[in-house]
């Protein structure tokens, strides 16, 4: 008998004492549940991990053990496990640094069994305590009901930073954090009330962002780390569907540039090097010193007809914060078109350390490609590997970074290959992922029933408190500042 | 015997209404079904009754969703008008117990079945109404002013929660309703109209509602994107008006004999007229047809669809829904040009953007076997629909991920079905096919779909759609629906050269064995001067025979080209070659 299995006889014969269930038979098994949270780290600001089993049972329990701390939860409907607030706080806090153990029993036809039990790893770390997002369904071109919404980490707390039904049910799309500051945000409305909204504490500005100069509104956002600045791309963006192929839609760029917005002067800036005709440049990001900026670029090609040619390499130039100007060479860190990939959403942590973006086999619009994965670049030593225990068979897409560079957030499609779903990892020091965990919800249906995908998660320190009426009467009733090229 | 009157015109009215709906509008009901899902969770409910107006929606929702079944639309409305109208005469007389006006009872209860014929209008508007008249009745039952003053301003403020908008009428009928009864210090009463309105302002402020329209107007029961027409307001204006009018007349209208029945009669005329004039005006007609075509190509009537289409077709989605049923039945290339033509745009209409549009076009796309555009408009469709989604096109989308074998999304969206009253044994039924390649290939409806999908990928859409029915058709010879759709497309565009190229590349082949009628009947027109062509092609005798006498008759009639058409329609209107020359 091994250590494991010793233990796990001793906790159901403890249960078994208290004379609630009578254990007959120790599996070797850990359970089958959702969302699979065996052997995943959290933070110790975590909200419970609320799961079901899979395993249809009549009745099922489940102990949550660290140190001195046990819970014991009793299984509601259909083995759901609804942990209580309070007693799971106490039990991370317990197991800072350490982990959990989950022990689960189940009545399965009429006999009580005790499954293997599984480990969460608690990380000391907390991680920032509000998620932003957009809730849209996963569709072709039309949309219903959509807003940008903010959950609280630390419970099931969610609600709305603006919702499309205050500004005549149109697009919002790109909310976009200045180093995860609530107060530092901005946003784009497209269609009715068309513009950026860009929120600066107490401060709201309508932006016009259209230039004669530039060949759309302003995209993609990447604040600069001081606020005074934020690089978008700026796209001629085009959608079509396959007739058969995994991958459904297809979003592809026929042009793109990369630009720097002035937020003090209202201007936009950029160079030859990131306007070429020639090439496809967009996701921008900053690096925290704000001395670099990386982006993607392509080699331009006839779109739509040679979409699955278009290879984004991952470069930088160095951006001059005093004197807006942008170095005269670019730095290509990973030629990834010379493996027939393509790379999209860099995002350098906020330590600076490392650089975390997507790869797919070609295009930019990676959410729609199966197989996107993520990948991280070590910036001191420039190499290159792929996070493979946040990876999955399906779409991993867009992440942002926690304000202490440990945790990451990402868009995945695993559950069901088209609902795009926030899991969260943790980065540890030599830069490696640890098994993400899918953001827990109160009830352990609720991915199931939910028909709307999470879009662009990104952490943020606080909840944001600006009132969304407000901000819809700016985007509706404001003439709005135009943005000028310089 | 007071009593019994009442139930017996309650039964009047209701006997009437019902017949009348389930004549005039029973396929009005099949379509407002699939607009408003209504799912059985908890998770479902409790997040409509968060919403402001929540319980009317779950209440009237739950209703809908029988609207599918026959007669029960009709059934539903009726019982649920003739108790509002039934509602308003109770409460109109506590005003003025010996009031005849009743009149003033019908008015709002006519406005409301107006809106019902609207399809934008959610049946949440009309059971609003009916628990703002419940609240009026048991609000009016406290004797005491101020324990009716504490009464109303508690209802007021539950009915803004639970009926929405509908709690401005409430709060002003409290108040007319003081004013009419003459009751000392009536403005008292005004504090439920104060908490109303401080109620829509906090909502409106912290973005619980998103326009005071919808936080103050019966626009809450209309489709958001949409500013509803002016009609949606008379049922409020109406009944106020009832209040005050008998408030006002309150101890003038005692009539008896003769006069009261001269008095009833001419009520019931006004009633009548305008009813007739209402149901003119808003029942919306026009789409009626429309709404019956879809029923039947939802049903797989087919060939109710094609005895509609006799005659004059005057709109492309008729057309539209004509020619879907052809294809259905395997008639599209013998038999298209039987029936009057809208020109390619009655094959496939253009995209509005619209869920009933995007709903047709899903089925269009479907019957030719393209079912990535099949299930891209049943995923549009689903989203505009005007509550929660369109159960059909969630079956489209089950449907077609079985398709294309992507299981775990036709999981979710059979999942959702199984939660309704009516498709939870469909859906239940196609768990067969989940992660079972072999069930989809040996059904006949997927496993023929499954054969269209292309071998090859390519993105669709973009601008070419005959070559995609082409590549549908060769990678599946064995449903000749594609190519039979881009043979009428290319006759009905009269685009010639495209059609001659087809036959040149497909007949003889297992694509297209043998030509359909009207193709055979084009291959004359586009080699008129080489009838060894036409030999090649197989052009049977009877069609060159019939196309000899055809030219024979256009010659002679040639002098007299305004009657030519109307001439050669009678003999000829069933062929290519009239649709090609006069259309």
């Amino acid at each position: 008998m091994n250590m494991k299995s010793l233990y796990m006889g001793l906790l159901l014969g403890l249960i078994a004492c208290t004379g609630t269930v009578q254990v007959k038979k120790s599996l070797e098994t850990t359970p089958d549940i959702f969302p699979d949270y065996a052997g995943v780290t959290v933070p110790v600001n975590m909200a419970p991990l609320n799961f079901k089993l899979k395993t249809n049972c009549s009745d099922a329990r489940l102990v949550l053990e660290s140190g001195t701390e046990k819970i014991e939860v009793k299984a509601g409907g259909e083995g759901r496990f609804e942990i209580p607030v309070s007693s799971w706080k106490k039990l991370l806090a317990q197991s800072a640094g350490k982990s959990l153990t989950a022990t689960v029993q189940a009545e399965v036809e009429g006999e009580w069994v005790g499954y293997a039990p599984f480990q969460i790893h608690v990380a000391p770390e907390p991680v920032d305590p509000w998620l932003a997002y957009r809730l849209i369904e996963p569709g072709y071109e039309l949309w219903n009901r959509m807003g940008i919404y903010q959950r609280n980490l630390e419970s099931f707390e969610e609600n709305a930073i603006i919702e499309n039904k205050m500004s005549g049910n149109n697009c919002m799309n790109c909310h976009s954090f200045c180093m995860q500051n609530p107060d530092k945000m901005l946003f784009h409305m497209r269609e009715t009330y068309p513009c950026t909204l860009l929120i600066d504490g107490d401060k709201v500005e309508k932006l016009n962002t259209k230039t004669e100069q530039t060949i759309s509104p302003l995209v993609y956002p990447s604040w600069h780390p001081s606020g005074k600045y934020v690089a978008f791309s700026v796209n001629q963006t085009k959608q079509s569907f396959h007739m058969n192929h995994a991958n459904r839609v297809e979003v592809f760029d026929s042009a793109s540039d990369v630009v720097v917005y002035d937020t003090e002067k209202h201007e936009i800036v950029t160079s030859p090097l990131l306007a070429s005709s020639g090439a496809f440049e967009t996701f921008p990001t900053f690096s925290p010193d704000g001395k670099t900026l990386y982006f993607c670029s392509a080699v331009a090609r006839p779109m739509p007809k040679e979409y699955d040619q278009v290879r984004y390499d991952l470069c930088s130039i160095s951006f001059d914060p005093s004197t807006r100007r942008f170095g005269s060479a670019v730095d290509t860190l990973y030629k990834a078109s010379e493996d027939s990939k393509s790379v999209s959403f860099p995002r350098v942590s906020p330590d600076g350390k490392y650089l975390l973006y997507t790869l797919s086999g070609y295009g930019n619009f990676s959410i729609w490609h199966k197989d996107a994965d993520l990948y991280m670049v070590n910036l001191a030593t420039r190499q290159n590997y792929p996070l493979e225990a946040a990876n999955s068979d399906d779409v991993e897409s867009y992440h942002s970074w926690s304000s202490d560079s440990h945790w990451v957030v990402f868009s995945s499609r695993r559950i069901d290959g088209l609902y795009t779903r926030p899991f969260i990892a943790y980065i540890d020091e030599e830069g490696q992922a640890h098994k993400p965990f899918l953001l827990p919800q109160k009830d352990t249906d609720f991915y199931f029933n939910f028909m709307k995908s999470y879009n662009i998660p990104e952490f943020i320190k606080g909840e944001v408190k600006q009132n969304s009426r407000a901000l819809a009467l700016k985007a509706k009733e404001d003439k709005g500042i135009d943005v000028r090229f310089k | 015997m007071k009593k019994q009157k009442g139930v017996a015109l309650s039964l009047i009215l209701f006997v009437f209404l019902f017949v009348f709906l389930r004549t005039c509008s029973e396929y009005h009901f099949y379509c407002v079904e699939q607009t408003q899902l209504f799912i059985h969770s908890w998770s479902f409910i409790s997040g409509k009754l968060l919403e402001p107006g929540g319980l009317a929606l779950v209440l009237s929702e739950s209703l809908v969703q029988f609207f599918i079944l026959p007669n029960a639309g009709a059934l539903i409305m009726a019982a649920l008008l003739t108790s509002l109208c039934a509602l308003t005469w109770g409460l109109l007389k506590r005003i003025d117990p010996d009031s005849h006006l009743f009149f003033f009872a019908g008015l709002p209860v006519l406005c409301l079945l107006f809106m019902q014929w609207d399809f934008n209008y959610l049946t949440q508007g009309t059971v609003a109404f009916g628990l703002m008249l419940a609240a009026l009745y048991l609000s009016l039952a406290l004797r005491h002013p101020m324990y009716r003053l504490a009464g109303s301003l508690v209802l007021s403020v539950l009915l803004f929660f639970l009926a929405g908008p509908v709690a401005l009428l409430y709060a002003l009928s409290v108040w007319a309703f003081e004013i009419a009864s003459r009751t000392p210090r009536w403005y008292y009463f005004l504090v439920p109209l104060v908490a109303v309105g401080i109620l829509g302002v906090l909502s409106v402020y912290f973005s619980w509602i998103g326009e005071y329209r919808f936080a103050f107007l019966p626009d809450g029961y209309y489709y958001f994107r949409l500013v509803p027409d002016k009609v949606i307001y008379f049922s409020w204006l109406s009944f106020l008006l009832a209040i005050v009018a008998v408030g006002f007349l309150r101890g003038k209208t005692a009539l008896a004999g003769k006069k009261l029945m001269v008095a009833d009669l001419l009520q019931v005329v006004i009633l009548a007229v305008l009813f007739w004039r209402g149901y003119d005006v808003y029942a919306d007609q026009k789409s009626y047809r429309l709404k019956t075509l879809e029923y039947f190509a939802r049903t797989e009537q087919w060939d109710r669809i094609l005895e509609m289409s006799r005659g004059k077709i005057d709109n492309q989605l008729y057309a539209c829904y004509l020619n879907l049923a052809l294809a259905q039945k395997g008639l599209l290339g013998d038999e298209a040009f039987r029936y009057d033509q809208f020109g390619p745009k009655g094959l496939v209409v253009a995209w509005n953007k619209s869920s009933a549009i995007s709903a047709l076009l899903s089925d269009v796309y479907f019957a030719m076997g393209n079912v990535a555009v099949a299930q891209e408009k049943a995923f549009e469709s689903n989203i505009g629909a005007l509550c929660d989604g369109n159960p059909r096109m969630i079956k489209r989308l089950v449907q077609t991920n079985l398709i294309y074998g992507v299981y775990p999304v036709a999981e979710k969206y059979i999942a959702l079905l199984e939660k309704t009253y009516y498709y939870k044994d469909w859906a239940h039924a196609q768990r067969q096919f989940l992660y079972n390649d072999e069930a989809v290939l040996r059904d006949p409806l997927l496993g023929k779909m499954r054969g269209c999908l292309l071998s090859e990928d390519q993105l669709s859409q973009s601008g070419r759609f005959d070559n995609e029915l082409m590549r549908i058709a060769e990678q599946n010879p064995s449903n000749p629906t594609a190519l039979h759709y881009l043979g009428v497309f290319y006759l009905l565009a009269k685009d010639i050269g495209g059609f001659e190229k087809l036959i040149e590349d497909s007949y003889g082949t297992k694509l297209l064995p043998v030509l359909p009628v009207s193709f055979q009947e084009a291959i004359i027109i586009s080699s008129e001067k080489e009838p060894e062509k036409w030999k090649r092609f197989g052009v049977s005798e009877s069609i060159v025979r019939r196309f000899t006498a055809y030219k024979q008759q256009v010659l002679a009639g040639r002098n007299n080209s305004s009657a030519l058409p109307g001439l050669m329609y009678r003999s000829y209107g069933d062929t290519y070659w009239y649709y090609y020359m006069f259309k």
